[in-house]
């Protein structure tokens, strides 16, 4: 009794084994096919970005993964990653990547930082957290747009904050997000000096 | 049983959302645009497929006691491909489904099927099967977000076309989706008792 039921152990535990071998083959060559198209498609996104928020030539600073700057209003937002900008030669500023926490998760913002202390502009890279047809109307043009031109000193706000942005109809906490998200971007700009 | 009726199963008398009331949380979180509504269909019917073949050719070696654990194994190795997939090769439907799809694992509708039919069919049989429970499912998640995405945002197929400019902001926000769920649910009662 005892050798069958650790004979029956041994073979159902074989089997098993043997599916989950065969189903992990399988994932790592689709994924030795993938691996390269979304590095590829990651890059573009980001380079798309920093295209639409400064035009000038970039170079990617070290960021140590799981970086957070926590802004004045207290709220703790993760750097993505930072460039510096240049333009023929001259230094145009930073472009950071942040992901404040909105209403689902990061909300991945490129936001571009002058040196003569303004914001160029943002671009939200994904919005895909947040609620669709609310706060996912972040990656649109028009709310972008309000935060070109805006002080680079941290005091980036909604209406609602005492500040100018107009926030996204029914969704001020993605707004807030991403307002809090420049104002990071703009204190860790300030820290690279 | 023909595959025309096979497909009648699937799409209304045995609809899976429907009438056999599985796989609900996907069809209540992905339905705010007709867009990610065929998306999440379409994946999800790849995915049940492409399982049910497995499973079904499988249904022999695999012992009964473990069936469960890889039934999941199988399923969560097929998503996870078509994630990847996604990614690589259609980044725009990744970036609108991207939470989802991970969800299609854990889609009773895949692992009912598998328990169900797969694991006792031949592999044409469940190849049909997948077929029709997937366009089933993809069925009732188009119902479900076009009445959502008009009541809700206004707009058809993700703002090509703008019908009125003051939508009801609840449907496409989770409370809607369930107002949304039982009303088609209630007409199609309604229609299958009459068909009777």
């Amino acid at each position: 009794m005892a050798v069958k039921q650790k004979n029956e152990f041994v073979q159902l535990g074989g089997i098993l084994c043997a599916i989950t071998l065969v189903v992990s083959l399988c994932l790592g060559a689709v994924n030795a096919i993938t691996v390269d198209p979304i590095a590829v498609q990651n890059k573009l996104k980001t380079e798309n970005a920093l295209a639409q928020v400064m035009e000038a030539d970039s170079e990617e600073i070290e960021v140590p993964e799981g970086t957070t700057v926590t802004t004045d209003s207290g709220t703790s937002v993760e750097i993505f990653s930072a460039y510096k900008m240049t333009k023929d030669g001259q230094d145009a500023g930073y472009c950071v990547e942040v992901g404040p926490t909105g209403f689902g998760g990061a909300v991945d913002t490129m936001v571009g930082i002058s040196t003569d202390g303004k914001i160029t502009g943002i671009s939200v890279i994904s919005a895909a957290s947040e609620t669709p047809g609310l706060g996912a109307r972040s990656t649109e043009e028009e709310f972008q747009a309000q935060f070109k031109d805006q002080p680079a000193d941290g005091t980036v706000a909604v209406e609602k904050d005492g500040g100018s942005i107009v926030a996204l109809t029914g969704a001020t906490i993605t707004s807030r997000a991403v307002s809090e998200g420049v104002n990071a971007a703009v204190k860790f700009a300030a820290e690279q000096g | 049983m023909s595959f025309g009726k096979s497909l009648k199963a699937g799409l209304f008398t045995d609809n899976p959302t429907l009438v056999q009331m599985i796989g609900l949380c996907p069809t209540l979180a992905t339905t705010t645009s007709i867009v990610n509504g065929i998306g999440m269909g379409l994946s999800a019917t790849a995915v049940l497929i492409c399982s049910n073949i497995v499973i079904a050719l499988l249904r022999k070696i695999i012992p009964n006691k473990v069936r469960i654990a890889a039934f999941i194994t199988i399923i969560a190795g097929f998503v996870t491909m078509i994630d990847l997939l996604l990614q690589a090769f259609i980044p725009s439907l990744s970036a609108s489904l991207g939470l989802y799809i991970p969800l299609i694992v854990v889609n009773c509708i895949i692992l009912g099927r598998a328990e169900a039919f797969a694991s006792k069919n031949t592999v044409g049989q469940s190849a049909v099967d997948g077929i029709v429970m997937g366009l089933g499912f993809t069925f009732a998640l188009i119902l479900m977000s076009i009445v959502r995405e008009l009541l809700g945002a206004g707009t058809i197929g993700g703002g090509a076309v703008t019908i009125f400019s003051q939508p009801a902001t609840i449907m496409i926000l989770p409370a809607g989706g369930f107002l949304t769920l039982g009303c088609i649910i209630a007409v199609m009662q309604k229609l299958l008792k009459k068909g009777e």
